[in-house]
């Protein structure tokens, strides 16, 4: 099972003004709570792996793309910027009802 | 003698409410502890639909890394150089959110690899004797 979701953080999200003063940069967690989101009935338990690989600035539009494994509590997730990588990583998940 | 949030803000580049860690209990070459309050603060900028995601707490993690990375810098009479989270591995979570935990968490790192550039850190947030996160975080130079 795979999907894709786009998005953006807005400028006026409370995080950016402190991260940081003059060069707002989105912060690695708001992009994975973003990631996150995308099954409200199931619970994030770990991070196997995530790389942030560029930085992603306000109102930048990204896609999320999400790739659940065999087992189902493991999804491969990576974000992209005009399909350039961004944020590369794997969640471990469990779910309540499948 | 602990180190206070005034003192952590010219350690490192996050501004205001970013900044969130409330003080350095203590450290040394390999380690620090810290603790923090604003996990609880209604205004604390990660929150998101009033709650703070247990996710949240590896950002507790890398600014401890940063401040330690900081701290080393500074006693080695250099300024320290702006770090980003690169990477996360090996992460865990015990709960689902921190918002609703009445105590101060206690937020740990351990350099596990890494001098001046690019640094790995274990690193535990509890509180209590209660573990909430943990995992190895990956900081590396801004550029």
């Amino acid at each position: 099972m795979s999907f894709e979701i786009s998005r953006a953080i807005r400028a006026d999200h409370p995080s950016l003004a402190g991260h940081f003063p003059g060069t707002p940069i989105v912060p690695g967690v708001v992009i994975l709570d973003e990631v996150a989101e995308w099954r409200k009935d199931c619970q994030l338990i770990g991070i196997c792996a995530v790389k942030f690989v560029l930085p992603l600035k306000p109102e930048q539009p990204f896609t999320i793309c999400l790739t659940a494994k065999g087992a189902k509590t493991e999804v491969d997730f990576c974000c992209r910027v005009e399909g350039r990588m961004v944020v590369e990583g794997r969640l471990e998940i469990r779910c309540d009802k499948i | 003698m602990p180190i206070a949030k005034a003192e952590i803000r010219t350690l490192i580049p996050h501004a205001g409410l970013m900044c969130l860690l409330d003080s350095v209990l203590e450290w040394d070459d390999e380690s620090i502890v810290c603790t923090s309050e604003t996990h609880r603060d209604p205004a604390n900028p990660l929150r998101r639909d009033g709650r703070l995601s247990a996710l949240h707490a590896f950002e507790y993690g890398a600014q401890a890394a940063a401040v330690h990375g900081g701290l080393r810098t500074r006693s080695a009479g250099v300024a320290a150089p702006p770090y980003y989270l690169a990477a996360l591995r090996d992460a865990h979570l015990q709960v689902m959110r921190l918002d609703d935990i009445d105590s101060p968490i206690e937020v740990r790192g351990q350099r596990l690899f890494g001098d001046g550039g690019n640094a790995i850190y274990e690193c535990h947030v509890s509180v209590g004797d209660a573990l909430l996160a943990d995992g190895r975080i990956t900081l590396m130079l801004r550029t």
